[in-house]
Formats: structure tokens, C-alpha cells, sequence
């Protein structure tokens, strides 16, 4: 006790310590020396079960406590049933349901209304299904209801909250790779399940785009119908009245004629595979563990449910204990335990951890799970799950509404009405044998997938020690280009070509500029960006065929910029710091490279071009041509009436994501015999983001090789 | 334990909008105050038991008046520390032989300490001496880790069949909660008196570490994480709200857990807390098992209180923030404490401003497609002092922020310039009753609600009154509070904008 008092301390405090201490001495373990008188019978309430001709299955059971009623359906209309090429309508059908609202009440009344009485209706789209959850006051039952069955039957799905809808699906894309835990969800969901897989799909700005009205009708055609869906209503009504007011409601509703669709197939168990995420701007690693697991009335599911607990299911599981009570090394450390209702689900872990640890966690994780498919679990470990389990079996029941739901939920999913009994039967029989069986025949080490998403340059260690990696990209795909070119023809490729010499003619000729070697040019820039306008002087030093060199002094003193790329590799370096250039930045530069107006007039006969239809703008005609390229899209080359080429349009990368660009040229500086436009305008969505200021050129320039060597830190 | 109250709340941005209206005669809901029995101890502590319900369970909430807010320069984050440590055990629950750990552990505090004190010297600091001291530090903890039983606390409870065994740490309070089969009274008596009356603070540098993966997760690894903490100081230069809760790096890694004991003797005192345990149990019973377990816990004083006042706001503060991430902004307005007779009229120009799909806000920003997300909340951090609104916006894909920043502060201007409607105010007064109520309907949250209004709105009666407050609301004191309000000057921006092009 010499530390104690070493430390100033109340006297009270101490008088208790050492009384405590005292008792230490003679209840040791007191809470094994309480009691229990036996747990009170639990009242199951009974809930009533109503089939309608149109196969709608409603569930009724009152609760009079207080004044309100719950709703909640749940339909075969889930994200599994998304065409792949129109991910994200399952969704949009739901979101619009409600906020469209119908015909005769739009969605922005219903708002107002449903605030204004403090009720709610909402909608969740998941993978197996739709759920809506309606709650409100019972002196409004018949209103809501009758709304409620109008947006089931009737939505108006009007133009301007599919766009709204979509407009958040595309801004939820944008934004995807912003919290690493969704970076890994979404993954771990492909690795699992396949990256095909309709359980793994997710949006694409491509798919939201092919998204229509008409679809959002034919899925609802489709897929919201009477049967499969199970409506569970709890609360301050008596059943035979709200029997029969929903009859009245919803029993007319028509079943389609094709038969309800079967979910989609849950694919094999994938490979093993060794997956990593890069995420740089982060200081932990999010590390998931996994493989297939299975459904819920797999007869091993009650040892898997115990094996669970004592894996990594609770606070006082192994791998919580391995990992975060003795290491410190997470936060957050679980086992995924495998089960789902509706289809297989997950086995596996999840755990995140400083950088540094990402190795060590990974191991840590695999040898707990290894583990339990090798060694039974002791059978104090058992007891204690299987005890928590059963003893905390009462809050299965513990409101009516939760009562209502699971057998609701059951029906909506197939498990017969007594499967809690055949589980709470199959707990109490498991045995430590048994366990580790139904872990051997669930559990395959041999077929566990390791992601992760981090930032390995911080990892102690490598994944490959794990098994050969496969770097995910996780990249956003841009949208597709909505231009419709029309297919090439002879004719329009040697338009093309004619079109392209005329122009390299103007700026002195193709062969001139394809012996350039090199060209230093200096610009002033002015950039508009978010109402504010900075300047920025460049110097550009090109060596051809594919060497490049910028540099940029930065506005308001904050030094200056480099970029340099080589054709295939290249580094930055600005105040922040000297690194190499990101994979993205490279694929920019490559993009730049194509674009650029002397390669292209030097080098246009290797490229893939097609003249189109001219067109008129401000007054003045263009023709134009199309270059159809991998790396630039809706790339359109301008040409005004002298055939001088004065503009090029395509796919760009603005500060808040893609934006439609457009170079235009003006003005003309001869250097050299070659024919430099004097200032260069850059529009974004057709508003002026950049303009460039010609102020010297330098044709084939000594170029000092250094500059496009990566200086030392 | 496994979340705090900030961190909450920006997961759930969207959950704000919860609400079940309460208008009918069925069940007045102030009958339940006739349930509630009050019962102090002689020591100081107060329970408030509610027998109620059907089903044979009960929960339990005890808010320890103490949190971020009472913590001194240099122990940032020591309240939620203890939180942590509440699952530690006691001195008979996680040990084989406590007075055996006892000086272990006093090994570890010294071995701990004396390292701290090398690393001081910075560049001068010994390098073979800090391996000798690191060396000292894990044999220590070795040492003491033999005395472990691991989580042996959880471990009781989870047999017992709890539910829902967890912890969060505020600004202004750290909340305990379980739930237990009705006939496991006396252990949940046994357990929570004895972790609350004799803690041992095990494993205390490895919990820290858990804690600091906790910081990197929520705050370090996100863009969002990163702006909130920037706000937060932002927004307040004297009080301590503006430190957070989890703590800065540099405390997490220097307090000791003398610094934590210290905490908990001087907060964690009787006086100082509320217990309610709501459900099916027998309240005579209770208040037998409460005095017969609870009984040891110390009679001290009330602990201090924080003193210091956030001076009014002089001029607009603005932190701007490069990032890939999805743009968007925070604003903050300086706003009285829960106390103030303002404060109702505060929360409902706030919500009629942010909250729900007719929200001035929603109707403007989101259903015009330049933002995905709006909503409001008033002292999310914290309220029993002068405090902050919050409004957040986050733009819709190729929004410019600054445009949608513009259409922002417009909108919050109407709230002055284009009165507020009877509809406006009968809905949030329709909203907020429902919201009030359905905290109210789960035994959890009549606990957690009970021990709420004791600790913090003047007793928990006044639970029972709150709607009235609400009920006379008048459209001219929202105007009257909006005018003062948000203006200009008494607002902090905090936004993520898109990192800069170079090119």
C-alpha cells in the first residue's frame, strides 16, 4: 500500500479503500453467491394473422398504452432485384414513392401535412427488401392509412424528385470514398459475394443515368404487389376494425400476372484473395476478414450463434480480449458471425487498428479464428454464452411491437412461427464437440479473404507476406458521355484527315512540328474559382516525344509547384511535399499529353478521327472532328471558317468533379515558323474557369535533363 | 464506452428527425409522474424508480454530473478515460488478489511517470535510459496483468442475460446503462455499487491506447472528423467546450492514471449522481437493495463547477478546410444555456429552420438541389452552459460551396425578415411533444430522461412541465431570439471546400 499514500488523497477515500479491502478478504465473488428467484412467466401476446385473397398476409396486434400506431410492410422490392446496368432503382423507386407522393396529393403537401401532425412515413430500401415504417397518432388512423395505401398503389413518381433522388445517389457516389468504413463495406460485399454479384452491386453515375421514369414504373409494376408483402400494424386500434379497414384498402389491389420473382442466386464461396484499398489520408486501418457464411435455419446455426459470442461477439470475447483489452491495438474488434436471414450471410472479422498494427491485427484475427475450427471452446466458455443467450432470451419480448415485427419478419422471410423455440432447443444442446464440428464445416481458413483499406506506407510490414495482393481500384468511374456519335464511314474519316491537314498547315505544317524537340513556354494564368480569382504564373518545358516539365508560382506567396512526367511515371512537388505522382495524376497527364495541340496536329495521322456535322455557334460555323480515344472522352476538335483550329471540347476534371470542358484558342503568335495561339481560355460547364496569357516561347531549347530527375526529400 | 455523444450525433446526422405525436386523451403522459418514486440515500445519492410495463426486465441509467467540460489543461479526455475504466472492475470483480494488483499497478504509475519525465528533456532526453525505463514499463505491466481475470465485469453481466451494457461521455455528463431480466435486481445493485464505490483502474495505458484508436477512427481518418474538431475550438476561445471530448494526442498520451483518480475522487462523488432503474421491478425492494449496497459510497461535497463564461462573439469566425471529401459546412451560433428562459424558443427557431422535409431549409436548399442533407441541433457538445446551435449543409454534387453558403445564409435571414407561420410553430409544437414523449416510452429512455432533468433542468419533475414551455411558445419570441441569434457576427463557419487545382 506504500503508493497509496504517497499520493494526497482525502481521508475518506482511503478509510474506504482499506474497508473495501477488508471485504475483499470475505466476499470474494459475491455475485455468485446471490440468488434469483424464478424470472416472472413472459406473456407472449397473441398476434392475429390475416391472409387476403390477393395474398397480402397482414398481422394485427393492439397495444392500448398509448395513443399511436405503428405500421411497418415489408416488400420483395429490394436492391437484389436492380437491373446491373441500372443499380440504384430499387432505391429511387422508394425514395420517390414518397416524396412524389400521387396525383391528387403531391409529395410536397404529404410533407407538410405528415409534419404538421407530427406522423411519419418512411421508406429503406435494402438488399432483400423494402421496408415502410409509418408511425402516427391513432385519431388519424384512417387518413394515414389511406394515404399510405394510395403511395403503395398509386405513386405519381413525378420528373423533378427522380431527379432530386438522383441528384443524392450522385452525390452519395462523389462522396463514397470519404469514410474508409464505407470504402470497406462496399467492398468487402464484391470480395464475398463476387464482385458480380447482385448482393455486392452498387451505383455508378452510368447506372443512375440510365435510370428513367419508365423504369421506376415497371419496377413498381413489378415488384410492388400484394403478395410477398407482409404488413404488421401494432398499437391503438381494435382488430376488427382494422381488419377490415385495411381490407377495404388494400384488398382490392391487383396481383400482376407473372408470378412473384424469386431473388436472386447467392453465388459459390469465393477464393481466397489478399485485398488492399488505398486510403492516404488516414491513420488507422480498416481490416475485414471473410468468406460466405449461411442462412439462419442452417441446423448449425445455434452452435455458430455461441461459437459467435465466445469469437468475437461481445465485450468479453477472444478477439476483444486479444486484441483490445491486452494489446490496446483497436477500438473496434468483432467477429462477423455468418448468419442471415434471408440468404447467407457473412463469416468473418472486422477490426481497425493504428497503421503500424495493421499486420500484427491481421494475425491476430486469423490465429482466434484459426482457433476455433481446431480446439473445442472449454466448456466454462460455453456455459457463459449459452447462459447470456438464454437469460437474455426475455428481451426478445419484451414490447408488443417487437413481438408483432419478429413474426411478421418470420412469414416475410419462410421460418416457421415456433423457429425461436427450435433455437432456443438447439442452444441448450450444443456440446463443445458439436460446436467445433459446425466450426469446421462453416468455417474455411483456406477460403478467408483479407481487405484492407489504409495507407501501407505506414504499415510495419507487407501484405504480400499474407498471399499475392490485389490493389483494388477504387477509383469513381466518370459518367458515361452522353454524345451520340454516329458510327465512322470512310467519307467521314477522311474528312478528318483533310480537316487536320489544313489546320497543321496554318500553324506551319506537320512536319515542321513533328520535328519539334523541344519548346519552353511561359504564361500568366488567371483561375476563377468559388467567386475568387487567383494568378499563377507557369512555365512549361516540353521534350518530345512525351517528357514534360511544369512548374507553377503559386498565388499569395505560397511558393511554387512542380509537376514532371516521363510517359509513364512522374513526380510533384509543392510546399506540401515532394511525392510521386498518384496513378490518377498519371492517367491526367497521359490525358494531357493526347490533347495536346501540337501532338495532335503533328501526329494526327495515327489517331482514331471522324469528321462531324458542322455546327453553328455565335454566329460562326465550325466543323468539326472526333477523336475517339480510351483516355479522353467526348473529345471534339473545332475548326473555324479558315480552318484554323480554335477549339477542343471533352470529359475534364474540374475542382468538384467531372465538368464538361471546352479549350478555346485565340489570338496568334508565330515563333519559329510554328503558330502559338496568344491566349487560351478553359471553360467549365461552360463557365470561364481559367484564361492563359501567352508572354514567351522558346522553340527547341537546350533542355538540362536533370529537371526530370525526382530530387532527394 | 463504445461511443460519446459527439460522435453520435454526426453518425446519425439523419436521425434527428425522429417524432410520434401524443395530442389524444388515451394516457396522459403525466400520470407517469405519480409512478416515479424519489429515495436518497444518506450519502447523497438519489434514485428515482418507476415500477412499469408487462415483460419481466428492467433498465437502468446513472448520469454522473461530470464530463469534458471539467476537465483542467493537460487531462483532456480524462472523463472519458474513466468512462472507459468504469468497465475495468473493481476490487474484487477482474482481480485474483486485489491487494497483490494494488501494488503492481502502483509499479506501473511509477514506472509510467518516470518515463514521462524522460521524455520531457526532449533532444536531451537519455536514449539508453528511456529503453531502461520502457523496459521497466512492460515488465510492470506484465507483472500486473497477472492479476487479471479479463473483463471478467462484462463477462458477469452477459451471463446474466444484460442487454445493451454500455457508456457515453458528454461535455457535461457521463451516462451508465444496462438492462437485466427483472429477477437479477440485486445483481445489477451489486455490480454498479461496487464498480462506482470501488474501482480499480486496470490495464489504464492499454486502454489508452484503445482510446486513441477510438480517436483515430472518428476524428483523425475522416474529413468530416477533421472540420468538427476545427469548429469546435473555433467557436469557442474561453470555455471549455470548445475542447472536445476525446482529448488532444498529446494529453491521451501524458495523463497518468493518478491524473484519472484524482477525476474520479472529485467528481464521481454521491451528491454528484442520479440513478433510475424503470421497468418491472418491486420499488420497495429497491430502495432496500440501493441502501444496502450503494450505502458505502462516500458522503463528500459537491465538486466545482465551471466558472468560466465564453465571452459574447465580436466578429464572424470562418475555418476553411481543403479536401477531396464531400464538400460541405457547419455553422455555429452562440446561444444561453439550457437554463435561460430563451432556450425553448431557441430549439424550436432551430428546428423549423433545419429539421424535417418542410423545414425552412429543406424546402430551399434540398428540394432545389443544391444540398443532400440539412439539419439543426441546439448544444450537441453540451448545454448546462452558455453553448452553440448548430446548423450543418452538406452540398449535392457539383454545388460550389460558396454559392450554396450564400443561398444559406438567405435562407437563415428569412427566418427575421419572413415571420415564422402558425403552421410553422403548431408543427414543431406537434414534433417536439412527440419527440419529448417517445423518449419517454422505452424504459431505457424514461431512465435516461429521469436522471437528465434531476442532474441538469432543475429536478426531474420538471420532465413532466417541459411541454408547457413548449406549449407557449409565441411566433414573436422565436422572432425575438432569431433576431439575436443568428447574426453575422456571433456565427462560426466551418466548411470543406475542394483542394485547390494545380496545374
Amino acid at each position: 500500500m506504500r503508493g497509496l499514500k504517497k499520493t494526497a488523497m482525502p481521508i475518506g477515500f482511503l478509510v474506504i479503500v482499506l474497508l473495501s479491502l477488508c471485504g475483499a478478504a470475505y466476499a470474494e465473488k459475491q455475485w455468485e453467491q446471490l440468488s434469483y428467484p424464478p424470472l416472472k412467466e413472459i406473456k407472449v401476446p397473441e398476434v392475429a394473422r390475416y391472409e387476403f385473397d390477393n395474398g397480402l398476409v397482414l398481422f394485427l396486434l393492439e397495444d392500448r398504452e398509448f395513443p399511436l400506431i405503428d405500421v411497418r410492410a415489408s416488400l420483395k422490392a429490394g436492391g437484389a432485384f436492380d437491373p446491373a446496368d441500372k443499380a440504384g432503382l430499387a432505391s429511387i423507386t422508394a425514395v420517390v414513392l414518397r416524396n412524389g407522393g400521387t396525383e391528387s396529393f403531391p409529395g410536397d403537401d404529404l410533407d407538410v401535412y405528415l409534419e404538421s401532425i407530427g406522423a411519419q412515413i418512411e421508406l429503406t430500401t435494402e438488399n432483400d427488401r423494402v421496408i415502410i415504417n409509418a408511425s402516427f397518432l391513432s385519431e388519424y388512423d384512417d387518413d394515414i392509412l389511406m394515404r399510405l395505401a394510395d403511395l403503395l398503389m398509386r405513386p405519381a413518381f413525378p420528373d423533378d424528385k427522380i431527379e432530386l433522388a438522383e441528384i443524392d445517389e450522385q452525390t452519395a457516389i462523389a462522396a463514397r470514398n470519404d469514410q474508409p468504413f464505407d470504402i470497406a463495406l462496399r467492398e468487402y460485399r464484391k470480395v464475398v459475394y463476387g464482385p458480380e454479384s447482385p448482393y455486392a452491386r452498387h451505383t455508378e453515375y452510368a447506372t443512375i443515368e440510365a435510370i428513367g421514369r419508365d423504369d421506376l414504373l415497371a419496377f413498381h409494376r413489378s415488384y410492388y404487389r400484394p403478395d410477398g408483402m407482409v404488413l404488421i400494424i401494432t398499437g391503438d386500434f381494435k382488430k376488427k376494425d382494422m381488419k377490415k379497414r385495411v381490407e377495404r384498402l388494400l384488398g382490392g389491389w391487383k396481383q400482376p400476372g407473372e408470378p412473384l420473382p424469386e431473388p436472386p442466386a447467392v453465388p459459390e464461396m469465393q477464393a481466397r484473395g489478399i485485398y488492399y484499398a488505398e486510403k492516404t489520408d488516414v491513420t488507422q486501418s480498416t481490416i475485414l476478414l471473410g468468406h460466405l457464411g449461411f442462412r439462419v435455419d442452417d441446423p448449425d446455426y445455434p452452435e455458430m450463434r455461441i461459437l459467435n459470442e465466445i469469437l468475437g461477439g461481445g465485450f468479453s470475447s477472444r478477439i476483444m480480449n486479444e486484441i483490445r483489452t491486452k494489446r490496446g491495438l483497436a477500438y473496434m474488434a468483432n467477429s462477423i458471425p455468418g448468419y442471415a436471414y434471408p440468404r447467407p450471410g457473412i463469416f468473418g472479422a472486422i477490426a481497425g487498428t493504428k497503421s503500424e498494427s495493421t499486420l500484427v491485427a491481421i494475425q491476430l484475427l486469423e490465429e482466434e479464428i484459426r482457433k476455433v475450427t481446431e480446439e473445442p471452446v472449454t466448456e466454462v466458455e460455453l456455459e457463459r454464452a449459452r447462459s447470456g443467450l438464454l437469460n437474455s432470451f426475455v428481451f426478445e419480448f419484451d414490447t408488443r411491437s417487437e413481438v408483432a415485427n419478429r413474426v411478421g419478419f418470420f412469414e416475410f422471410y419462410g421460418y416457421p412461427l415456433d423457429f425461436l423455440a427450435q433455437y432456443q432447443q438447439g442452444l441448450r444442446e450444443a456440446t463443445p464437440q458439436s460446436i467445433l464440428e459446425a466450426a469446421k464445416r462453416k468455417i474455411h481458413l483456406s477460403k478467408l479473404s483479407v481487405l484492407v483499406i489504409g495507407n501501407k506506407a505506414q504499415f510495419a510490414g507487407s501484405l504480400s507476406e499474407l498471399g499475392e495482393v490485389v490493389e483494388l481500384d477504387i477509383s469513381i468511374p466518370e459518367p458515361p458521355s452522353k454524345l451520340e456519335i454516329p458510327e465512322p464511314t470512310e467519307e467521314s474519316r477522311e474528312r478528318a484527315r483533310e480537316i487536320l491537314t489544313k489546320a497543321a498547315q496554318l500553324e506551319g505544317g506537320k512536319e515542321t512540328l513533328a520535328e519539334l524537340k523541344s519548346l519552353k513556354v511561359e504564361t500568366d494564368a488567371k483561375i476563377s474559382m468559388q467567386g475568387m480569382t487567383f494568378n499563377i504564373f507557369s512555365t512549361e518545358i516540353q521534350l518530345f516525344p512525351d517528357h514534360q516539365y511544369g512548374s507553377q508560382v503559386l498565388p499569395f506567396g505560397q511558393g511554387t509547384a512542380v509537376q514532371v512526367f516521363t510517359g509513364d511515371a512522374g513526380w510533384m512537388k509543392d510546399p506540401r511535399g515532394l511525392q510521386d505522382m498518384p496513378e490518377d495524376q498519371l492517367v491526367d497527364a497521359k490525358a494531357d499529353q493526347i490533347r495536346d495541340p501540337i501532338r495532335l496536329l503533328a501526329h494526327y495521322e495515327n489517331m482514331d478521327l471522324q469528321a462531324l456535322d458542322p455546327i453553328e455557334e455565335d454566329g460562326q460555323t465550325f466543323e468539326r472532328v472526333f477523336v475517339r480515344t480510351e483516355l479522353v472522352k467526348d473529345f471534339i476538335l473545332f475548326f473555324d471558317k479558315e480552318g484554323r483550329f480554335v477549339r477542343m471540347d471533352y470529359q475534364g476534371k474540374g475542382p468538384q468533379g467531372p465538368v464538361k470542358a471546352s479549350m478555346r484558342y485565340e489570338g496568334f503568335t508565330e515563333e519559329s515558323g510554328i503558330g502559338f495561339p496568344s491566349t487560351v481560355k478553359l471553360y467549365h460547364d461552360g463557365e470561364l474557369f481559367l484564361t492563359s496569357t501567352l508572354k514567351s516561347v522558346e522553340v527547341n531549347p537546350e533542355v538540362d535533363m536533370t529537371i526530370f530527375e525526382k530530387p532527394s526529400e | 464506452m463504445k461511443y460519446y455523444r459527439i460522435g453520435a450525433l454526426f453518425l446519425g446526422l439523419a436521425l434527428m428527425w425522429l417524432m410520434v405525436p401524443m395530442e389524444s386523451g388515451a394516457g396522459d403522459y403525466r400520470d407517469l409522474e405519480k409512478q416515479v418514486v424519489e429515495h436518497t440515500l444518506p450519502n447523497g445519492l438519489k434514485f428515482l424508480l418507476v415500477e412499469r410495463g408487462e415483460a419481466p426486465v428492467f433498465s437502468f441509467c446513472t448520469t454522473v454530473h461530470a464530463g469534458a467540460v471539467d476537465e483542467q489543461y493537460g487531462i483532456g479526455g480524462i472523463a472519458h478515460m474513466m468512462e472507459h475504466m468504469a468497465f475495468k472492475g473493481s476490487q474484487t470483480v477482474g482481480t485474483t488478489n486485489y491487494a497483490g494488483e494494488a501494488q503492481a499497478i502502483e509499479r506501473v504509475d511509477n514506472a509510467y511517470e518516470a518515463i514521462l519525465q524522460e521524455r520531457r528533456k526532449g533532444v536531451f532526453a537519455d536514449s539508453l535510459t528511456l529503453a531502461r525505463l520502457e523496459q521497466e514499463f512492460r515488465e510492470a505491466q506484465k507483472a500486473a496483468d497477472a492479476f487479471i481475470v479479463p473483463n471478467e465485469y462484462s463477462k458477469i453481466l452477459d451471463e446474466e442475460g444484460a442487454t445493451g451494457v454500455n457508456a457515453y461521455t458528454g461535455a457535461d455528463q457521463t451516462v451508465y446503462y444496462y438492462s437485466l431480466p427483472s429477477n437479477k435486481i440485486e445483481l445489477w445493485a451489486l455490480m454498479e455499487s461496487d464498480r462506482m464505490t470501488y474501482p480499480v483502474f486496470r490495464e489504464f495505458y492499454k486502454e489508452n491506447e484503445v482510446v486513441q484508436e477510438e480517436r483515430r477512427m472518428r476524428f483523425e481518418s475522416t474529413a468530416s472528423g477533421r472540420l468538427l474538431d476545427e469548429f469546435l475550438s473555433a467557436a469557442f476561445k474561453d470555455h471549455p467546450y470548445g475542447h472536445g471530448i476525446i482529448g488532444t494526442p498529446s494529453d491521451l498520451k501524458s495523463f497518468t492514471r493518478r491524473d484519472g483518480r484524482n477525476f474520479r475522487n472529485t467528481y464521481y462523488v454521491a451528491r454528484n449522481m442520479t440513478t433510475a432503474v424503470v421497468g418491472d421491478v418491486d420499488v420497495k425492494q429497491t430502495i432496500q437493495l440501493a441502501g444496502k449496497y450503494f450505502g458505502d459510497m462516500p458522503d463528500r461535497p459537491l465538486p466545482p463547477a465551471v466558472d468560466t463564461k465564453e465571452p459574447p462573439q465580436m466578429a464572424q469566425r470562418r475555418v476553411i478546410m481543403e479536401d477531396a471529401a464531400q464538400p460541405f459546412f457547419v455553422v455555429g451560433y452562440h446561444v444561453p444555456e439550457e437554463k435561460h428562459p430563451d432556450f425553448p424558443a431557441i430549439e424550436a427557431a432551430t428546428d423549423i429552420l433545419a429539421n424535417g422535409r418542410s423545414s425552412r431549409l429543406h424546402r430551399e436548399l434540398v428540394k432545389k438541389k443544391l444540398a443532400v442533407q440539412v439539419g439543426g441541433i441546439v448544444g450537441p457538445w453540451g448545454c448546462q452552459y452558455n453553448t452553440i446551435a448548430i446548423v450543418f449543409v452538406v452540398a449535392s454534387a457539383g454545388t460550389d460551396i460558396h454559392e450554396l453558403e450564400e443561398a444559406y445564409h438567405g435562407v437563415v435571414s428569412s427566418l427575421c425578415s419572413e415571420a415564422i407561420t402558425p403552421q410553422e410553430l403548431q408543427g414543431y409544437k406537434a414534433r417536439a411533444k412527440a419527440d419529448h414523449l417517445r423518449r419517454l416510452r422505452d424504459d431505457d429512455g424514461f431512465a435516461n430522461q429521469l436522471t437528465y432533468y434531476e442532474e441538469f433542468r432543475g429536478g426531474w419533475r420538471n420532465l413532466f412541465t417541459h411541454l408547457d414551455s413548449i406549449e407557449a411558445l409565441t411566433i414573436d419570441d422565436l422572432l425575438r431570439v432569431s433576431e439575436r441569434v443568428f447574426t453575422k457576427n456571433n456565427r462560426t463557419v466551418a466548411m470543406i471546400v475542394p483542394p485547390a487545382e494545380q496545374e
